[in-house]
């Protein structure tokens, strides 16, 4: 220290100064820096310049944040209560000044935000429902389908009603095990009249031990355990008997009587259990005797699948493990490698396993709420672009407020009151809207949710938390940005500019709309475009003008009768008989075909029982060998003189190793104990749906089991076709509900999923649009009043309208190019990633890009035209005159 | 009688406020602080320390005009409040009844 240096004199080091202003609240800073600088000079005087620094340095600390204690300000002027009467009633005065004064934004908005919250609370509906399937069971988190894996790694819900009486036998963990066995559509014949009874099942009293069901009359414990007992569903005694129908008998598929001993409140909807007539186990032990075997391991019915409730407490994994080592014992009678029980909530999700109702995938569940979330951003992300541009207009209200005391907490408040005063209104529109749409929701996609009760406590909730995250997410930009507003500047210049940054952000929102909305309307294309590939795809048959209808006895000599009767009219081109046809929903034999040849011995492969017209009929041609002749009947199956001669298809000739068709000629195959030999080969054709793969089959010849008739008519004469058929269907099964279906109707529904979910898409991409373009409409008005006298002078200076026409949409149609490109890799990939599920998939093209990019440039030019061209046409002179 | 409860530490700065007569800011404080006790303080607790004793009613304060020292910057004046001279008070005339009653054996071999 130099001597005779006054020690105010030494001022801290500048950078510790700028240190302390930096990290010192402002309020107390000057009085602080004063002190601290005062101290310094001491210190220095003491102990010299670094014990000065170091002091400094750790008061700069002792004044920071969490540690400094703040003054309080101290207040002279007592502030009205906040929720005053005159207060609130200024808000509202003043939100729907606003609201009323730019009606086009309050539109805009508001349709937007109706569109995006309406779809969403649809959404929200189906979603609830999907996910409440069979929840409401008592002891739903007990109940587990016993589900197995074959030694293939296919996974099956069927078994063996074996299964279930060594579940109940030998496993103490098990506190209920019932079969389950579903029969599908069948004729009911109550008096005179003739009903087609759908939902049609087998099962013991204990299933309604497992499920809950609400008894009407008759009790779980008695009604279901006597041959010919049968209970209905309220709806079904309504239908079939006119009300009253305890005790009274009704014929059964023309195969038995059956006396109702129980009614049941109709089950619910959102059940995996749709059962409606209840047969007793024993009457199907007399009608399908093989049910009577409880000691086999091996066959089991596909439609049979086994229900279990655990005990409290259990788990299900030693169940699974001790039914599986039970399996391995019985190896050589069943093909099953592992069981797994399933818990009940995972079931309406397994798309995999046949439903007796229906399931859903969850990705589909997901990929709706996450839609749902992207049209309530979009609409969100209009409502925030339009409040910005609109906060210009409101900057002298706001500086206004501020100058009269208004604070910022006040002022954010009152802008996100306006706007959950918007965002409730439109989820009231939206709702009413969703309630319309909800209706239609069984057009768009595989659900019933429109049967469900939508109107729950939890929809309350759900629209009370969906309008306060709406209000948040798009209120809370423009009102932290409009509470931030200077006065001064907003006073004073008459109309204070947008900054540069409030005009990217704009930009940006706008991309990520058009992003979604492109995104959306590729899927959609392409959705599309694999729905017409299922329908058009050549499935290696003739499907055209052909009718089926059942045969319900599956007599040879009947059909052969109904073949010669129907024949003789002209509008009946050709008949056949068959198990089902080459490609059928239901009624799929299966069996194991045992071969040298095969990896494991043996292959399950698909049986088909045709007649000797099949091939031709369908036009399957022969690659190999010869077809089927009446001679190479399996009736003597099972006997010591059997040897059958079959076909098989290219892919079962592949699998037993030939390439080529015709060395698999001679093949001696072995089927249920029995011996086969190829005599031909047909060519491979798509037999279930174009999600699954080609699957071996074998043809047999038989007359016991030709259950459908496949009829091929005068396309031009369909209505004269279907009443010879149904004249003579009728004249020779009279107490048989007639049915006939159209093949190509049915094969169309294996696609009903995808087909309802391209609808639904379409849907939500033009939404997305809409609410898209609603905005952009939205901006090029506010900006084309912006510029009103800017093109006025422009035209007074010689601008064309073209030219004008061209600068205002040239900004905004940059951006929805930009979007364009970010879009397309996203929907490329989610394409890519939904068609891995399909063996057979239409090509990802690059006209689907171009053209999803082309509507959205000519939606938005469209939109950005029409007010660009009403500016560009205005009169200069009246632009200009006016101030 | 109500009693304004004071620190040890807020008991010192009030008499230190007091001491300093109307020179009483920030940097005096802490100074006379150090000289008079012989402890190192950190500005920030005297800091406190003084809003504290604002907060409280002992103290008030306001800020003085532009000096010609320490950059031209204000300086807070503290004085001390009817209130707060009433608490030392207290304080002083509670602390002599105590030692009023201690023993005075105690005291001698202390």
């Amino acid at each position: 220290m130099k001597p005779g240096t006054a020690p105010h004199n030494q001022t801290p080091p500048r950078w510790a100064q700028r240190l302390l202003s930096w990290l010192h609240p402002s309020d107390t800073l000057e009085e602080v820096q004063g002190d601290m600088e005062e101290l310094y000079g001491w210190w220095y005087k003491e102990r010299g310049r670094l014990y000065a620094n170091i002091r400094y340095l750790i008061s700069i600390v002792s004044v920071m944040p969490p540690f400094i204690r703040r003054r309080q300000t101290r207040q002279n002027y007592r502030q009205p209560l906040l929720i005053h009467p005159a207060m609130i009633r200024n808000y509202f005065k003043a939100a729907f000044r606003s609201l009323s004064k730019n009606k086009l934004y309050s539109f805009v908005n508001l349709a937007g935000l109706t569109l995006g919250l309406g779809v969403a609370i649809t959404l929200f509906w189906i979603v609830r429902f999907e996910y409440s399937f069979d929840r409401y069971h008592s002891k739903a988190d007990r109940i587990y389908r016993v589900n197995s894996i074959d030694r293939f790694g296919e996974q099956q819900p069927h078994i063996h009603q074996t299964i279930i009486k060594t579940l109940k036998t030998q496993f103490p963990q098990i506190e209920k095990a019932a079969n389950l066995y579903g029969w599908g559509a069948k004729t009911v014949k109550a008096g005179t009249k003739i009903f087609n009874q759908n939902n049609v099942f087998f099962t013991s009293g204990d299933m309604f031990d497992i499920i809950d069901a609400e008894w009407i009359e008759g009790s779980p414990k008695q009604s279901l355990n006597a041959r010919g007992n049968v209970v209905i569903d309220d709806e079904t005694a309504l239908k079939m008997f006119g009300g009253n129908a305890m005790g009274k008998t009704f014929r059964f598929d023309n195969l038995t009587d059956l006396t109702v001993s129980g009614i049941i409140r109709k089950l619910p909807v959102n059940s995996e259990f749709p059962l409606q007539m209840i047969i007793s186990w024993e009457t199907l032990k007399q009608l399908q005797p093989e049910f009577k075997n409880e000691d086999s391991w091996g066959g089991g019915d596909s439609m049979d699948q086994g229900f279990v409730l655990l005990k409290k407490g259990a788990s299900a994994e030693p169940v699974n493990k001790g039914l599986t080592s039970l399996a391995l014992k019985h190896q050589d009678d069943t093909g099953i490698a592992k069981f797994v029980l399933q818990p009940l909530s995972e079931m309406h999700f397994d798309t995999e396993k046949d439903a007796y109702n229906y399931s859903m995938s969850k990705w589909i569940i997901y990929s709706l709420a996450c839609i749902g979330m992207f049209l309530i951003l979009i609409a969100c992300i209009n409502f925030i672009n339009l409040a910005t541009v609109q906060s210009i207009q409101r900057g002298r209200e706001i500086a206004m407020r501020k100058v009269l005391g208004s604070g910022k907490g006040q002022l954010i408040g009152q802008f996100f009151g306006e706007t959950a005063i918007l965002v409730f209104v439109a989820i009231v529109f939206g709702s009413l809207l969703a309630a319309n749409l909800i209706r239609y929701s069984s057009e768009m996609l595989n659900t019933q949710a429109a049967q469900s009760e939508i109107w729950q406590g939890s929809t309350i909730v759900f629209l009370l938390i969906l309008g306060i995250a709406v209000t948040f997410l798009a209120g809370i930009y423009p009102a932290v940005m409009l509470s931030k507003f200077e006065p001064i500047r907003a006073l004073q210049s008459r109309l204070s500019v947008p900054s540069g940054r409030g005009v990217s952000l704009r930009s940006k929102l706008i991309v990520l709309q058009f992003v979604i909305a492109q995104v959306l309307v590729i899927c959609t294309i392409l959705g599309v475009k694999q729905v017409k590939y299922f329908y058009s795809k050549d499935l290696g048959f003739e499907k055209s003008g052909i009718i089926t209808v059942a045969i319900p006895d599956r007599n040879a000599a009947n059909c052969e009768r109904l073949r010669s009767q129907i024949m003789q009219h002209g509008q009946i081109r050709d008949v056949t008989f068959g198990l089902t046809t080459p490609a059928s929903h239901r009624n799929h034999w299966w069996g194991r075909i045992k071969h040298h040849a095969f990896a494991d011995g043996e292959e399950t492969f698909r049986i088909q029982h045709v007649d000797t017209n099949y091939f031709d009929f369908f036009h399957i041609p022969l690659v190999a060998g010869r077809k089927l002749t009446s001679t190479d009947t399996t009736s003597e199956l099972g006997t010591s003189k059997e040897n059958t001669d079959v076909i098989i298809n290219e892919k079962a000739a592949t699998d037993l190793g030939f390439k080529n068709p015709e060395k698999a000629i001679g093949q001696k195959l072995e089927i249920w104990g029995s011996k086969g030999t190829v005599v031909g080969v047909v060519r491979n054709y798509i037999s279930e749906d174009l999600k699954s793969k080609l699957m071996p089959h074998i043809y047999f010849y038989t007359t016991w089991n030709l259950q459908l008739a496949s009829i091929r008519i005068d396309p031009q004469q369909k209505a004269a076709a279907l009443a010879v058929i149904e004249k003579y269907w009728k004249a020779m099964y009279p107490n048989h509900y007639f049915e006939a279906k159209f093949l190509e109707d049915d094969i169309t529904k294996f696609y009903d999923n995808e087909k309802k979910l391209s609808n639904f898409l379409q849907l939500f991409a033009g939404i997305g649009i809409l609410i898209g373009s609603l905005g952009l409409f939205g901006l090029v008005s506010f900006v084309v009043t912006q510029r009103t006298k800017e093109i006025g002078v422009r035209k007074v200076l010689g601008a064309t309208v073209p030219s004008i026409v061209k600068l205002l949409s040239k900004d905004f149609l940059k951006l929805v190019l930009v979007a364009f490109i970010i879009a397309v890799p996203l929907a490329w990939y989610a394409m890519s990633r939904f068609l891995e599920g399909y063996t057979y998939k239409t090509d990802i093209e690059w006209w689907i890009f171009a053209m999803a990019g082309m509507l959205s440039v000519v939606v938005a030019f469209l939109t950005i035209s029409f007010q660009s061209i009403k500016a560009a046409l205005m009169n200069p002179v009246k632009s200009l005159k006016s101030e | 009688m109500k009693r304004t409860n004071l620190g040890e530490f807020e008991e010192i700065v009030l008499l230190i406020v007091a001491i300093l007569d109307g020179d009483a800011y920030g940097a005096t404080i802490n100074h006379e602080l150090e000289r008079h006790t012989g402890r190192k303080v950190t500005f920030g607790t005297v800091h406190n320390t003084l809003i504290r004793l604002e907060e409280k009613g002992c103290l008030t304060s306001k800020l003085g005009g532009a000096t010609t020292e320490r950059g031209g910057r204000r300086k807070r004046i503290f004085v001390v409040t009817a209130l707060g001279s009433r608490a030392i008070n207290d304080i002083q005339q509670l602390r002599n009844e105590l030692w009023q009653m201690v023993p005075p054996h105690f005291l001698k071999l202390t």
